[in-house]
């Protein structure tokens, strides 16, 4: 979750007069989540969630720019960006035509701690402090949300860098550990290597140190979807939370510089600054879509902020870059219900349906429902296993998971309920019936057949005593005579059939019997539904 | 637990009776989806995190099309749209699969009831106005209900909604904020509904209730692990 200084919000938005606490209020109705607001020494802290397709608030840029356009308060002012000394240099970044990119390279004092209050602003950000050009990058980075970094120029092996995918067996060592790319990994790469990841994880070998001289700061606008990914790919949080345009990382380099206050070269830019979009629309689909009326006054001072509209009343609407998610009128009519809020929007009562409830539900489920109210009023108590899967022979069980989600390595999808509930009423003190509802999978032909069961057990006592117990429940429920044969807990219910019942091996608590039911068949029977 | 029927069996029954009475029919959907109808349909292109293999349960067995447990119920809308005749109301009930760590509010399994009606110049009155009806059915007359806007790829306007938490002072279960989160709803993008081959002119709108959170909200429960039988997860 990003985390945001109220006072750098208010600091790019002096138009901000909301409380800290009011902030946090307001803020889940313009669609950001609030996980925390707390106290950080002077200043407060808000942990947000900030939704997918707005990677335009992953900063306090961004959310000082949609706060300022939700509220109608004035941002502050763009500082002048620091001028460029001219004697220190240029190092190019070449690489992908298309996207933008920059870089800056600076003249390095000895590198010393930040300053406290700078050190005390990263941390409160959950960053960590480290020395002044670092946490200069960090902050800005956090600040501005671009995706950037800051090298030891003079230990790049070469004249010039390069923006590009990753090759085959290339490895970067860096902050957390060694990670081995991919061909869908962008890095920035030297002559002989990948020295940045995704524009934003340096190289150990790279970093900016005691001996710097000269640091080279740089930005790509990769795709914020490439550089999320990337993120979970290899597991690190900082490529998931940042994305920008060229303004961004333009912006992102200006702040980094000015809190290194260092003298630099100049700025060094190629590649596009990204497409104006539109959005078509009619009015009366908005109003349709939102549920407010939008009449051709009323309209176009929502739309201002977001970008220019042409005609008045409805037509195109040229995006401002900053909002290249506002793509068709669902998108916009979505905005303008965040702007007019939600709780505003007019409730059209559904009509109630004159059939009985139960005719709108599945056989089977009918089934199921008065299996369950004449289980539980004959004392059998309802569990629900958390369990899908289960570690089986490949023999036993040909649909196994891939293996790649982390700690389901090795596991099969479960073919019966019965063996996971009598391991489970074995571990318990008190009760002695039980049953359960549940969904089990088998392997048809290319695809996976899916059964729904309703599996039960009885335990303890005489087994005579169980066994007449069992069939006459059975018989009463089901209107026939259930069969008896002895089940194997290790084993399924055979596709041909619909119902089994009878004797289980004998359990350490005492005898067991138990049976297993197929809803869907036993439904489309019709003589039980 | 007392010898009675499983809180989410209940809260199934109870979803399914207060959707039965607004107009909606069940439907059957699997567990086992393929990976168009899970992502591609909904406007979840290649790329996108949730198709990660870390953050979905894919399937592995030589000679099997490509196939992963569903990570949510939303699945059902490209079948539904696909085969069924509009105008339409339909819902399904049943258990979707994340890799999520376990703890007091999530867990790797759940229940989730979702919900699709397909008409011409549905918007997103009605679905307030059915969200409303079926919450208050769900809560009583007095509940207190928040919906915040939201974002899913399939859906726009997308919306979240919440019910107020019954504690005072901040629970496991609202995590302090006094609202508890039970599910998403949204207008479908008429690329979904072009995509899965819904006559033109349709609006659809869809809804999905977690019915783990309903049960624990209605039950007063403060962990999710509580309702799931105490033995070991099989990890």
């Amino acid at each position: 979750m990003p985390r945001f200084s109220y006072s750098a919000l208010r600091r790019r938005c002096p138009g901000l007069t909301l409380t800290p606490a009011q902030l946090a209020r307001r803020l889940p109705g313009w669609g950001f989540g609030v996980d925390e607001c707390r106290r950080s020494g002077s200043d407060w802290v808000l942990d947000l969630e900030v939704p997918y397709d707005r990677p335009d608030c992953l900063s306090h840029r961004g959310l000082a720019r949609d706060l300022a356009s939700l509220l109608g308060a004035a941002l502050a002012p763009a500082p002048p960006s620091p001028a460029g000394a001219g004697e220190v240099g240029s190092i190019p970044l070449h690489g992908e035509g298309r996207l933008f990119r920059a870089t800056r390279l600076v003249r390095a004092d000895d590198p010393r701690p930040s300053p406290p209050e700078l050190a005390a602003r990263l941390r409160a950000l959950g960053g960590t402090p480290f020395f002044a050009p670092a946490d200069a990058v960090q902050l800005a980075r956090l600040d501005c949300g671009a995706p950037i970094w800051a090298v030891d120029a003079d230990r790049l092996r070469g004249p010039t860098l390069r923006l590009r995918r990753a090759r085959p067996g290339e490895t970067l060592e860096h902050a957390y550990g060694r990670t081995t790319l991919g061909p869908d990994d962008w890095v920035i790469a030297d002559a002989a290597g990948p020295v940045v990841l995704g524009s934003l994880l340096e190289g150990s070998a790279f970093q900016v140190g005691h001996g710097t001289r000269r640091i080279l700061l740089g930005g790509a606008a990769l795709p914020a979807g490439e550089l999320r990914l990337c993120g979970v790919r290899h597991g690190i949080a900082e490529l998931q939370a940042c994305a920008g345009g060229a303004d961004e990382i333009q912006a992102s380099l200006d702040e980094a510089l000015s809190l290194l206050r260092a003298r630099a070269g100049r700025l060094w830019t190629a590649g596009r600054k990204g497409r104006e979009s539109s959005c078509v629309f009619a009015r009366r689909d908005l109003e349709r879509l939102s549920g407010f009326r939008l009449d051709a006054r009323r309209l176009p001072p929502l739309l201002a902020p977001l970008g220019r509209v042409s005609p008045a009343g409805g037509g195109r609407l040229r995006l401002s870059g900053w909002r290249p998610d506002l793509d068709s009128p669902g998108a916009l009519a979505a905005e303008l219900v965040r702007r007019l809020g939600v709780d505003r929007v007019g409730a059209r009562r559904p009509r109630s349906s004159r059939r009985a409830p139960d005719a709108a539900l599945l056989p089977a489920t009918r089934l199921l429902r008065r299996l369950r109210g004449e289980l539980t009023g004959a004392g059998f108590e309802e569990l629900l296993h958390f369990d899908f899967c289960a570690a089986e022979s490949p023999e036993a069980s040909p649909l196994r998971l891939d293996g790649r989600a982390p700690g389901y390595e090795g596991l099969a999808l479960r073919r019966d309920l019965l063996g996971g509930l009598l391991r489970e009423a074995a571990g318990r003190a008190r009760g002695r019936r039980f049953f359960e509802a549940g969904t089990v999978y088998r392997r048809a032909g290319t695809g996976v057949a899916e059964r729904a069961l309703l599996c039960g057990l009885w335990m303890g006592g005489d087994e005579a005593v169980l066994a007449r117990d069992a069939r006459a429940l059975l018989r009463a429920l089901l209107g026939r005579d259930p069969g008896w044969t002895p089940l194997d807990p290790g084993g399924e219910l055979a596709p041909g059939l619909a119902l089994e019942a009878g004797p289980l091996p004998i359990q350490r608590s005492g005898p067991a019997v138990g049976f297993r039911l197929d809803l869907q068949r036993l439904s489309r029977s019709g003589r039980v539904s | 637990m007392s010898r009675r029927s499983h809180p989410v069996a209940r809260a199934v029954d109870e979803i399914s009776a207060a959707l039965a009475t607004l107009g909606y029919r069940e439907t059957l959907s699997p567990q086992v989806e393929d990976v168009a109808n899970n992502f591609e349909r909904l406007n979840i292109a290649p790329g996108h995190p949730e198709r990660d293999p870390g953050r979905a349960f894919y399937l592995r067995a030589a000679g099997l099309e490509p196939r992963l447990l569903r990570t949510h119920i939303s699945s059902m809308h490209p079948r539904l749209l696909a085969a069924g005749r509009p105008p339409l109301r339909a819902f399904s009930a049943g258990r979707v699969f994340r890799p999520e760590s376990r703890d007091a509010r999530h867990s790797p399994v759940f229940h989730q009831v979702e919900a699709l009606r397909v008409e011409r110049g549905l918007g997103l009155a009605d679905l307030k106005g059915t969200l409303c009806a079926l919450l208050r059915r769900l809560f009583g007359r007095r509940a207190r209900l928040r919906l915040r806007p939201s974002y899913f790829p399939y859906t726009a306007p997308s919306l979240e909604f919440d019910v107020a938490c019954r504690c005072r002072a901040g629970c496991a279960l609202c995590g302090g904020t006094g609202w508890c989160e039970l599910g998403g709803a949204g207008l479908l993008r008429p690329e979904v509904l072009r995509r899965s081959g819904c006559p033109a002119g349709f609006d659809a709108m869809a809804f999905a209730v977690g019915v783990e959170r309903c049960a624990m909200l209605r039950e007063g429960l403060p962990d999710i692990r509580v309702l799931y039988a105490e033995r070991q997860d099989p990890r």
